[in-house]
């Protein structure tokens, strides 16, 4: 009985066959066209939306670009000294050379003390800018691409010396430079104090920042000046 | 024999350069025997018509797929299982209400009179979805237990209690239809 019930249906169920309706096949057919369809538009749509990819990531780049100074533009700003003696000894004069070196990565640690020096570098010849650091300061050594502008900027803010932002050739930078250092002994020497803990934190600051970052910080510069002209102008009118 | 599997090969090989003749053969060929398995396990056939034509979409579609290792019924009749099995799962899902004298009447005037689906369908038709899946595994296709727990993610054991169940109910449905045969 148990088995007699399971070859019947067995049976019965291997042995059959159904018809399907006259107009399956039409169904079917129409199935598989529309099926074809979809297939082609969903590639279609997969490469628009790689090359809508490609073009943001394009525009990205060059808006990056634009943020960061061209490459010729660059400037390398180092303080940095040979790995094996990063930590200079506080009493005994050490000068530090900068030397630029490729296989320091960002994120190592220099301690500059009293004595270091603080060198820039510019493409052509290295001009120094030397001066005792008051206290000892620890910066993160990394080598960063600054555009001339703000080298120059930074340069000519500290000494007060008349520029013309936009229109500086490297000769032009090297002579501001040397004028730069020419002055300093004129002003007493060593016991002019440059304030080099805030340049290079400036410096990094001005790095550091992302360009959604700077165009924030210029709009909203920009709106407190408005903000105060507007003051200023309702102040007169009263 | 060898004529024919040359033959059912080429048919195979345009079917899959998308050749409707082709495909339309092998449908001709295979739908009915097709419609049959759907018709196990999903009670309407209207449904199953459309679990069918869903099952030969995939066919067509994944024909590349198709090895020729085992005999092309056989891709075939996996591949209308697997489907008819999805169709019950979803329409687990829904909520609707079925007119059953509708269904009772339309389906056995328009198909199951001309085609002579059996007693014994009726009787599979009455067991729950979940009972007349295992057992037509089981019984008609020759799963094992440990292959269903497989296919329908439940454990080996939940496979034996189902197909128990389902002979169970089987048996005594097939006795009270004897004895009212009896009667008549």
């Amino acid at each position: 009985m148990k088995n007699k019930i399971e070859d019947l249906i067995r049976e019965d169920f291997l042995k059959r066959e159904i018809q399907p309706n006259a107009n399956a096949f039409e169904r079917l057919s129409e199935k598989l066209e529309k099926q074809a369809v979809s297939k082609r538009k969903k590639w279609v749509r997969v490469l628009a939306y790689a090359a809508s990819l490609v073009g943001i990531i394009f525009l990205l780049k060059v808006a990056f670009k634009v943020g960061a100074g061209t490459a010729t533009d660059k400037k390398t700003i180092t303080n940095m000294q040979p790995k094996d003696s990063a930590v200079a000894p506080v009493d005994e004069k050490a000068t530090v050379i900068a030397v630029e070196e490729p296989q320091n990565t960002l994120g190592d640690t220099v301690e500059i003390t009293k004595t270091s020096k603080v060198v820039f570098i510019t493409e052509n010849n290295a001009t120094n800018i030397s001066k005792k650091i008051t206290p000892p300061i620890k910066v993160k050594e990394q080598k960063a691409i600054v555009p001339k502008t703000t080298t120059i900027a930074i340069v000519a803010d500290t000494f007060k010396l008349p520029i013309d932002v936009t229109e500086v050739t490297n000769a032009e930078l090297d002579a501001l430079l040397a004028a730069a250092n020419q002055t300093l002994p004129k002003n007493g020497g060593d016991s002019i104090s440059i304030n080099a803990k805030s340049m290079l934190y400036e410096i990094e600051v001005e790095i550091n920042k992302p360009l959604p970052e700077k165009v924030m910080l210029t709009l909203k510069t920009s709106i407190t000046t408005v903000k105060e002209l507007v003051k200023s102008t309702e102040k007169e009118n009263n | 024999m060898i004529h024919i599997y040359k033959k059912e090969f080429d048919l195979i090989k345009k079917a899959c350069a998308n050749n409707r003749e082709a495909q339309y053969q092998l449908f001709i060929k295979y739908s009915p025997k097709m419609l049959s398995i759907c018709r196990q396990y999903i009670k309407d056939i209207h449904y199953a018509e459309e679990v069918m034509l869903n099952g030969f979409l995939k066919v067509f579609t994944h024909l590349k797929a198709y090895e020729a290792k085992g005999s092309f019924e056989g891709w075939i009749r996996r591949i209308m299982i697997n489907e008819s099995i999805s169709f019950l799962r979803k329409r687990k899902r829904w909520v609707f209400v079925e007119d059953e004298s509708y269904f009772t009447e339309t389906v056995s005037n328009h198909y199951e009179t001309q085609n002579n689906v059996s007693e014994l369908q009726h009787l599979v038709d009455n067991l729950h979805d979940d009972l007349r899946i295992v057992f037509n595994l089981y019984v008609v296709e020759g799963y094992k237990h440990k292959e269903i727990a497989k296919l329908l993610h439940i454990t080996e054991s939940a496979s034996r209690i189902r197909f128990f169940r389902a002979r169970k109910q089987l048996q005594a449905q097939y006795v009270r239809l004897k004895k009212l045969k009896n009667e008549k």
